[in-house]
């Protein structure tokens, strides 16, 4: 209970702190909507020797108003970023997938999260690092988020509020 | 249009011919920067040049446009490569200077007989308007006033049977990198390992790859020299790369130390097959030096902001044996925000290096 009253009076702190800084040019610090997402990354924690790598990038809106996520250069869109920090028995695993130059984005690259709904995406992780090597990986990402916004993802760039969710890192071990 | 006022618009053709008039004069009067031709008074296609813009900027496309008009009593055909966007060849078109012909630097086509598909069938009347890119094609690089008419080409007989048009004037701002561009040469800024392409690159996305790989490399090279001064708080580095360290500045300078060696020394592959439109480009960073170019990349401006050349730096920032930079931030705006919140990732954004290098507007 008080958990979910401190939840509500957070999410209307946020909702109060975003409302004020649509006026103001100073990008929001503190209770932004990034802290009404939880996040959970996870995936089998051992992997047979050709064993595609797959995790489960898992983010839920615990606040009192939709969320709506710019996917844009986050694991939520494919490879188009390096946005994970991947390594293998402590070594860098270097990005293998590509980068983009791209105009402002359009409303369909936000993901539209309602209260309390979760979203589950699957993570290739093959597909922008190499991990087909045996050894200890860990996986953590970067939480980089463009655009974080209240309601419907709007579409003008000035306006973008770049956010960082926490999320947890992971580690996996592929067998020889 | 109704065949009615097709066939009024004929007959109103036919009068002002006999009025000594031109039919297109008669269809467009009224609009700006048209001349009337006079010069070929038998030929069965009347032609005039129009242009929407008086001057352009170096950084802009000069387009002008032609209408082909049916000024005799029976069906004509013109060429369907004439209205065709793609195609290279601009050899009917007459640019001058001072009087002087300007070079023409894009494509002569020698065309097998064309068949029924490859025509366009103008009946009595009937105009058609065709768009060409100037800039492509002849050199403009001085600047200037530009008279520019239609001529027709020798070797393609199907259009010597339009007429001449008369010329139009229009002004273009010479283009700042003109002395630059010729000191380099031309094939080294080519990619001295030489440039291929793959994956469906017209014979004009070609040509305009050439054009931003050589602007690409002036831009590389002046930012290069540009750092090579004492570290100093300039408005043109703070903007895009923050407040000023002596650190942050030499690893900016050895980025594009680097991009510009890739335009010299390395060989450059590019794709054309990506179609989307919102995106301009994207690489592969860990397989340099292979570039593919997006929908948003034909229609940027050659230079100046989110420019042709501008995104070959973006991209060729991002290979990893370069720069191996990032994409933190993307626009003017959120790289300028960048730069001021965190100006480590700002020496590291690839949006950054392309703006800094096309520095738009000028900053010193």
């Amino acid at each position: 209970m008080n958990r979910i009253r401190s939840a509500q009076s957070l999410s209307l702190f946020a909702l109060g702190v975003f409302l004020t800084s649509m006026g103001a040019t100073v990008p929001v610090e503190a209770a932004a909507p990034v802290e009404l997402l939880s996040c959970r990354l996870s995936m089998p924690t051992t992997l047979g020797r050709k064993e595609p790598a797959v995790a489960l990038l898992a983010l839920r809106n615990s606040g009192k108003q939709p969320i709506a996520i710019l996917k844009r250069n986050t694991p939520l869109e494919g490879w188009l970023a390096d946005s994970l920090v991947v390594t293998r028995d402590d070594q860098p695993v270097p990005y293998i997938g590509a980068m983009a130059k791209r105009m402002p984005p359009s409303a369909e690259e936000y993901l539209l999260l309602k209260t309390g709904a979760r979203r589950r995406t699957r993570v290739m992780l093959q597909k922008g690092y190499d991990v087909s090597l045996p050894g200890r990986y860990q996986v953590h990402w970067k939480g980089e988020l463009m655009d974080v916004q209240l309601g419907k993802g709007p579409v003008n760039p000035a306006l973008a509020q770049p956010q960082t969710v926490a999320c947890n890192a992971l580690t996996f071990t592929r067998t020889p | 249009m109704s065949k009615r006022k097709w066939n009024l618009y004929a007959a109103l053709a036919t009068l002002a011919m006999a009025a000594g008039a031109s039919v297109a004069q008669a269809a467009t009067s009224g609009r700006g920067n048209e001349l009337l031709d006079n010069s070929n008074a038998n030929a069965a296609i009347a032609t005039s040049v129009q242009s929407s813009k008086a001057y352009h900027r170096a950084s802009e496309d000069v387009v002008i446009q032609v209408s082909f008009t049916n000024t005799s009593a029976s069906a004509v055909t013109v060429p369907q490569w004439l209205f065709d966007a793609d195609d290279v060849d601009r050899s009917f078109l007459k640019v001058t200077r001072d009087g002087v012909a300007v070079n023409y630097t894009a494509a002569l086509v020698k065309r097998a007989a064309p068949t029924a598909d490859d025509l366009i069938v103008l009946s009595p009347g009937e105009s058609r308007t065709a768009s060409y890119e100037l800039s492509g094609a002849f050199d403009l690089g001085e600047g200037g006033s530009y008279a520019v008419s239609f001529v027709g080409a020798a070797q393609n007989a199907m259009t010597t049977q339009a007429g001449e048009s008369g010329s139009i004037v229009i002004g273009v701002e010479a283009n700042p990198f003109r002395d630059l561009i010729t000191a380099v040469d031309y094939q080294k800024a080519a990619g001295a390992g030489g440039i291929s392409y793959t994956g469906k690159c017209t014979a004009s996305e070609k040509s305009s790859l050439v054009t931003a790989l050589t602007n690409a490399e002036v831009y590389a090279a002046g930012a290069v020299s540009y750092l090579s001064a004492t570290p100093s708080p300039t408005a043109r580095y703070t903007t895009w790369f923050g407040a000023l360290s002596t650190a942050n500045w030499n690893t900016v300078k050895t980025h594009y130390t680097n991009i510009r060696s890739v335009y010299n020394t390395q060989p450059i592959v590019f794709d054309c097959s990506c179609s989307k439109k919102n995106t301009y480009a994207y690489v592969y960073p860990s397989q340099p030096y292979k570039i593919y170019l997006c929908g948003a990349f034909w229609s940027a401006p050659a230079t100046g902001t989110d420019s042709k050349a501008g995104t070959l730096v973006h991209e060729t920032s991002h290979f990893t044996v370069v720069a191996g930079t990032q994409d933190y931030a993307y626009g003017q705006s959120a790289a300028k925000s960048l730069a001021l919140s965190n100006p480590a990732q700002a020496i590291m954004n690839a949006d950054s290096h392309e703006y800094f290098a096309e520095n738009t507007p000028a900053q010193p």
